[in-house]
């Protein structure tokens, strides 16, 4: 499986089209860009938990400096191993950050929420911005302002994505409204 | 939500594919490359680039260029309400804020492609001389004039917002025309915790001046107004620190065999 990860292993084929990279790219930056729309939790997390405006931004604000933190502790090796790897790694860390904050969510610990959406979902949120870019900043020598300017619209268009996305599993489960049921935003995210 | 982007994130690392350590574009020879000034044939380690006075100078461009744009962003609803509150109820009011979001929002999304690749063509100083420099303008006429035109006001905000934007998606271009591909990633990696650092004080300025003005009973635009010329200030100490940005000393650069066999090695 560790192979299957490895620099190696995709190495382009001659006659790859170089245009598959930027929805690769984007599949990981669209889907990270939901960081932009975590505002659309806070509302429901305040009124289910009865938590203040500035502790329902401490999951993003954490979430953001771990994006800081992980791509400037982390990019060499990104650079080092192969672009899959460290997406591999980025999907992981974003998507346990949700799982743990549902769960943390079902617990009633908010605490759960702050270390798993910000601290573990910061780290995907850090690997996954910068391994896309470098990737195709080497597949587009002639033009790197077009391909870095492709993926990283990706993350400004993932909240376009998540906002109405979030809204409505939100009110399909429940977790949004003046009563918002905490499982129901557990389930959401 | 967390299991539809672990299906959507894993389209990206199956697709993706780096290129062969020969590849080059059809037609295209890095002989025949732009060249510019700025655009360097060498290669510059992630742990060299720090070193360079050229990657803080960067460095606060990026964040005060953030900052700029976060201050607006972070707290846009609020802001239109509180420059054009008359309209025809509540509601009516909340949509037209809603509005207001949404249009930024993609002005931030478009701005990123659109400018990035201008970009390609006009270069990357000059780029950043127009976000930082027009940028302040911009903010300028908000301050001066205010709620008196919607129009300019729209224009102003969307334009600020598509730099904000443009100014993230530049940037890694800007680091490979100074630093080369070598490391690229580390190195943009390393110029995100200025970021961090505007992710945090973006907000603050415009939450905490907005909410002192609110409790003194301010209204209206004059809630801002003081935080719009902290950023118009800012926006000019990156457009100094852009003017000053040379090209990377050679001695910086990795010696052309050992770059070239790393590659190798890793590919």
């Amino acid at each position: 499986m560790a192979g299957f990860l490895e620099r190696e292993r995709i190495v382009a084929p001659p006659g790859w089209s170089r245009w598959l990279t930027p929805p690769a790219a984007l599949s990981i930056h669209l889907a990270i860009g939901q960081a932009y729309a975590w505002s659309v939790f806070k509302p429901p997390l305040e009124r289910g938990l009865g938590i203040s405006g500035v502790a329902s931004a401490l999951p993003f604000t954490l979430g953001i400096i771990m994006l800081g933190l992980s791509a400037a502790l982390f990019g060499t090796r990104v650079d080092k191993n192969s672009p899959r790897w460290a997406m591999a790694v980025s999907s992981a860390c974003f998507v346990s950050g949700f799982l743990i904050s549902a769960l943390g969510l079902y617990l009633r610990q908010y605490w759960m929420v702050v270390v798993g959406y910000g601290f573990v979902g910061g780290i995907g949120l850090g690997i996954g911005y910068i391994s896309p870019v470098s990737t195709l900043i080497k597949w587009f020598p002639d033009r790197p302002g077009l391909s870095t300017g492709i993926a990283i619209m990706g993350f400004g268009g993932g909240a376009l994505i998540a906002s109405p996305l979030t809204n409505q599993l939100l009110r399909a489960f429940g977790g949004s409204g003046e009563q918002p049921d905490v499982s129901g935003i557990a389930r959401s995210s | 939500m967390g299991l539809i982007y672990a299906v959507f994130m894993s389209v990206g690392w199956l697709l993706i594919r780096v290129p062969a350590p020969d590849w080059k574009p059809a037609g295209w020879h890095p002989a025949h490359a732009k060249t510019g000034s700025l655009i360097t044939t060498g290669n510059v380690s992630a742990n060299n680039a720090i070193r360079t006075t050229q990657f803080w100078l960067l460095w606060v461009v990026l964040c005060f260029n953030v900052t700029a744009g976060i201050g607006i962003l972070e707290r846009a609803a609020s802001i239109w309400s509180d420059f054009f509150p008359e309209a025809a109820s509540p509601q009516a009011l909340a949509a037209a804020a809603a509005g207001f979001v949404a249009i930024l929002s993609l002005a931030n999304s478009i701005g990123r492609i659109l400018w990035s690749s201008t970009s390609d063509f006009l270069g990357r100083k000059n780029m950043y001389r127009i976000y930082l420099g027009v940028g302040a303008l911009l903010y300028l006429t908000v301050v001066l004039t205010t709620n008196a035109n919607k129009v300019v006001f729209l224009l102003c905000a969307i334009l600020i917002l598509s730099f904000y934007g443009a100014g993230f998606a530049t940037v890694p271009a800007y680091l490979r025309d100074l630093f080369g591909t070598y490391q690229v990633g580390a190195i943009h990696g390393r110029l995100l915790t200025a970021w961090s650092l505007a992710g945090v004080l973006g907000p603050v300025i415009v939450n905490a001046i907005a909410d002192a003005r609110i409790d003194a009973g301010v209204t209206g635009p004059g809630r801002y107004t003081l935080s719009f010329s902290i950023m118009v200030g800012l926006l000019i100490i990156g457009f100094i620190c852009n003017e000053l940005i040379r090209p990377v000393n050679d001695k910086f650069h990795e010696p052309a065999d050992a770059a070239e066999t790393k590659t190798e090695a890793r590919a």
